[in-house]
């Protein structure tokens, strides 16, 4: 924002200031769409013939693999992440507001961790299988989670609820409930009401967070390889590393591409046909409802089964592990090094992401124009691009147009937020979408120039979706593996990094430690996160 | 820019409990995008490595030690490496590229990214181990061989890699994922020698004896066969003698495969090296790898990992087997890379996990 800040203020007042705004989202939009044109361009360059050889090979079955894991673990978020948002926000029960933050701690947990630990405690020499057949016989066998549907939509189901689980939190706390008590009032029973007023009201946010479910999903490469569950990125990332064709790799990335536009399309009708505005004037938090006896547990008991199975698991299986290890002397400085670098670049990416995603969800969301949406259609266009092909991108364009930057950390804080700016965009205009431009309006009307507006007004009303933003982006760049193994800098090495490089050639000595730290280190984060959510909410 | 008025200042005051936040992260992300570049600009090596780094640094270690060179190590999987070199071009900052499996190699001299080794270091090794046009070295070699639980099966009931798909070992063989850079090495060496027909019946019999018991990696297979999970194991040499240094009395044996008259000799795949077209340091990057082949860097290879050195004057280490015991597969590397596209295409078309 130090930019629309600078705006003199002496400046004619109204062709200037929209146009500032339109192209600071233009020079964003640019920055974040590299990647995506180094894709359509070399996509370009490949024949026909070679088009139809891979529609008539694989694609059709990648296609199916990619939309079917989609579906699924959308299906799971939407159960897992609005159910229990629902119950945190308007019920109260025992350690209520532990289970609160408790629910978003997977958020931190690297869905190829997730994937790598399960598939590890299933197989047929892990730890489950002794269990199961003392109890259930010798002849019981354990599914195998390895090239299997339920298994992916598992392991990134419960990887990603957070996100929706969050964004409809946010969503729940910010509806007013006046008109939930205006249709009680009218004569609707509370599941009427529920289904028939509040829900539709948290469609914008629950669509957002489908949405960001989905392309996750479909760009996820790490939970999937391990899995051997073969989506679009995976087959991405073998025709550019097994096959060695970057021009294959390009053609079906830009398939994924498309594929997500359509998805992208989807949630836009989604969310035009429901818009909401709220005033703050006569807003009113939900009271909570008390729920005791048998409710009550199981209330709790719905929120430990999710959090168990997303956090309690990968966690002591990492925790025994690092144990058994740290004794051998894992820890050093060096160690230390790693996490530091990690928390550095997560930390500039986020707070490098939020400042871009202002101007370009003001500009798409109050001043709808086709450009507008063009530009706000392709920041969200490389959503899907799978790391490893984001990274030759950002390669290609800095090594030979930016020499001076190539090699250094800004690239790799460039990938992040190339990777993870829908994120941040899609906690922005879901904040931005709650308030109503009458607000704005005002403050113009009362004589203030249009940053000033923003600053004092907008701004302090999206901070609640601001810092969900920020927190998205830091979460997953700490995360980030694929994009940061190509591009980081000699010597710096993230705790991801670290993890990959530790088990891939068998050695799991630092692995584990490094993931259990990975996962630390965003917890108090994701608490903050929380807390400021909730302290909004009673001082709103 | 006009002058700041005192009324803009008051304005930017205003606003700075915000500004202040974001500020404070200013300082830093400078200071990270000053020192980095600073660090990288220094005249050092940089080495490109799809290895593990548990094998590459020491190596990189002892040769800073002798020469006072100072080294870059990036590790990353070879192939990404590779498109990596591909993008960056000419502006690429790597001199040297080590790899696990020499077809990523060989696919990088094809596409014209290498520049040739100097002769002196040539000469020091077979010409099995360079590439058609010196362009590349290997620098060492493992064997594919079969391990066995020594409670479960008796020596001599196996001795061919091609046994495994034998139908009498129903679901009792033990073998890593089909995408594993060394199945794939080992499968084009035997496609090269067998041709199709033989390679897919082995992959389908490998198929039905591993069914559903696919392992990851290659030390939980060894692990599996000591636990009596699997009778017979399909790994690389090293993984045996890693488990063994570890545990000395697991009941594990090795068993050389293919060394009686009319079999086709152990299958071999290599790790190399090569210099890059782009070095800006070339005199470096030749000394890394007349290193990497004399005696003192072919013993880290040899005591690290229990690798075969490719400098015949440099002996294997001692709990291996020796070298001249053992039958070699007559296929050169060139020729088992040319194969590995079909390889693969057989992995696909019998459906291995």
């Amino acid at each position: 924002m130090q930019e629309t800040a600078a705006v003199p203020a002496s400046w004619p007042r109204l062709p200037w200031r929209p146009k500032a705004l339109s192209l600071i989202a233009l020079a964003v939009a640019l920055l974040v769409v590299i990647p995506l044109a180094y894709v359509v361009g070399n996509a370009l360059l490949v024949s026909g013939q070679v088009w139809v050889q891979l529609w008539q090979g694989r694609v059709p079955e990648l296609l199916f693999n990619t939309l079917r894991l989609a579906a699924g673990v959308a299906v799971v978020t939407l159960v897992c992440g609005v159910g229990l948002a629902w119950l945190v926000v308007r019920y109260d029960f025992p350690a209520r507001r532990l289970w609160t933050w408790l629910l978003a701690a997977p958020l931190g947990i690297p869905p190829y961790i997730m994937a790598y630990v399960y598939t590890e405690l299933f197989a047929f020499w892990g730890p489950l299988r002794p269990l199961v057949q003392r109890f259930l016989g010798s002849d019981a066998q354990l599914p195998a989670l390895y090239d299997s549907f339920p298994g992916a939509v598992l392991v990134l189901g419960l990887a990603t609820y957070p996100y929706v689980y969050l964004l409809s939190r946010a969503a729940f706390i910010r509806t007013n409930v006046a008109y939930e008590e205006a249709a009680r009032l009218s004569g609707a029973g509370r599941r009427r009401a529920w289904l028939r007023v509040v829900l539709p009201m948290q469609r914008p946010a629950v669509a957002a967070g489908l949405f960001l479910v989905c392309l996750y999903v479909m760009a996820d490469f790490g939970a999937v390889s391990i899995l051997r569950y073969s989506t679009f990125t995976r087959a991405v990332y073998v025709q550019m590393t097994g096959r060695y064709d970057l021009m294959g790799a390009a053609a079906l990335s830009l398939m994924l591409v498309l594929l997500s536009l359509a998805f992208f399309a989807a949630e836009r009708h989604f969310r035009r046909r429901s818009r909401f505005f709220q005033t703050t004037a006569g807003y009113r938090p939900s009271g909570r409802t008390a729920l005791t006896g048998w409710r009550a547990v199981l209330a709790c008991g719905a929120c430990a089964a999710v959090f168990g199975l997303a956090f309690g698991v990968p966690v002591a299986y990492l925790g025994v592990e690092a144990v058994r290890h740290v004794s051998q002397g894992a820890l050093d400085a060096a160690f230390w090094g790693y996490a530091r670098n990690s928390l550095l670049g997560a930390a500039a990416a986020a707070t490098v992401a939020v400042a871009c995603a202002l101007p370009l969800a003001y500009v798409a969301l109050r001043r709808p124009s086709r450009g507008h949406g063009l530009l706000l259609h392709a920041a969200y266009a490389g959503y899907v691009l799978p790391g490893p092909i984001v990274a030759l991108g950002l390669i290609f364009c800095t090594a030979h147009l930016m020499t001076p930057v190539y090699g250094t950390v800004a690239v790799v804080v460039l990938a992040y937020m190339v990777r993870f700016f829908p994120q941040c965009l899609q906690a922005g205009e879901a904040a931005l979408h709650q308030i109503t431009p009458a607000l704005e309006e005002a403050g113009r009307s009362a004589g203030a120039p249009l940053w000033r507006v923003l600053w004092r007004v907008t701004l302090p009303l999206m901070r609640p979706g601001l810092i969900t933003g920020w927190a998205l982006v830091f979460v997953n760049a700490m995360k980030e593996l694929p994009a940061t193994l190509l591009l980081r800098p000699v010597g710096f090495d993230t705790l991801a990094v670290r993890i990959w490089i530790e088990t891939s050639e068998e050695f799991y000595a630092q692995a584990a430690p490094a993931a259990l730290l990975l996962i630390l280190i965003t917890l108090p984060l994701l608490a903050f996160v929380l807390s400021y959510g909730s302290e909004q909410r009673s001082t709103a | 820019m006009p002058d700041r008025t005192e009324a803009q200042f008051a304005r930017r005051t205003a606003i700075m409990p915000y500004g202040a936040r974001l500020r404070g992260l200013i300082p830093w992300v400078l200071l990270a995008l000053v020192v980095w570049p600073a660090m990288a600009a220094s005249q050092t090596l940089t080495i490109y490595s799809g290895r593990g780094e548990k094998f590459t640094k020491p190596v990189v270690e002892a040769f800073t030690e002798q020469t006072g060179i100072a080294v870059r190590l990036q590790t990353g999987a070879s192939g990404a490496l590779l498109a990596k070199l591909r993008v960056e071009g000419e502006r690429s900052p790597a001199d040297v590229f080590i790899t696990n499996y020499v077809g990523v190699l060989e696919e990088a001299r094809q596409r014209g990214l290498l520049a040739p080794v100097t002769a002196p270091t040539l000469a020091q090794i077979a010409p099995e181990f360079r590439a058609v046009d010196d362009t590349w070295l290997a620098f060492s070699a493992r064997l594919r061989v079969i391990v066995y639980n020594t409670d479960l099966i008796r020596p001599g009931a196996v001795t061919s890699l091609l046994e495994l798909a034998d139908s009498k070992w129903q679901g009792q063989v033990g073998t890593v994922t089909s995408g594993n850079q060394s199945f794939i090495g080992g499968l084009s060496a035997i496609y090269a020698l067998q041709g199709e027909a033989a390679t897919e019946a082995f992959l389908r019999g490998l198929r039905a004896n591993s069914q559903g018991r696919v392992l990851p990696k290659h030390t939980p297979v060894v692990s599996a066969v000591a636990a009596g999970q699997f009778p017979l194991g399909y790994v690389n040499h090293y993984y045996y003698y890693r488990h063994k240094a570890k545990e000395p009395e697991a009941p594990l044996g090795i068993l050389i495969p293919d060394q009686q008259d009319g079999q086709m000799g152990a299958v071999v795949t290599v790790a190399g090296a090569a210099v890059l077209k782009a070095s800006q340091n070339l005199e470096a990057a030749q000394e890394f790898m007349a290193f990497l082949i004399s005696p003192a860097g072919q013993e880290i290879f040899a005591a690290v990992n229990y690798e075969y050195p490719v400098n015949p004057s440099v002996p294997a280490h001692e709990a291996v087997v020796p070298r001249d015991r053992i039958k070699i597969a007559p296929v050169n590397l060139s020729m088992a890379h040319a194969s590995r596209d079909r390889a693969i295409a057989l992995i696909d078309k019998v459906g291995l996990d």
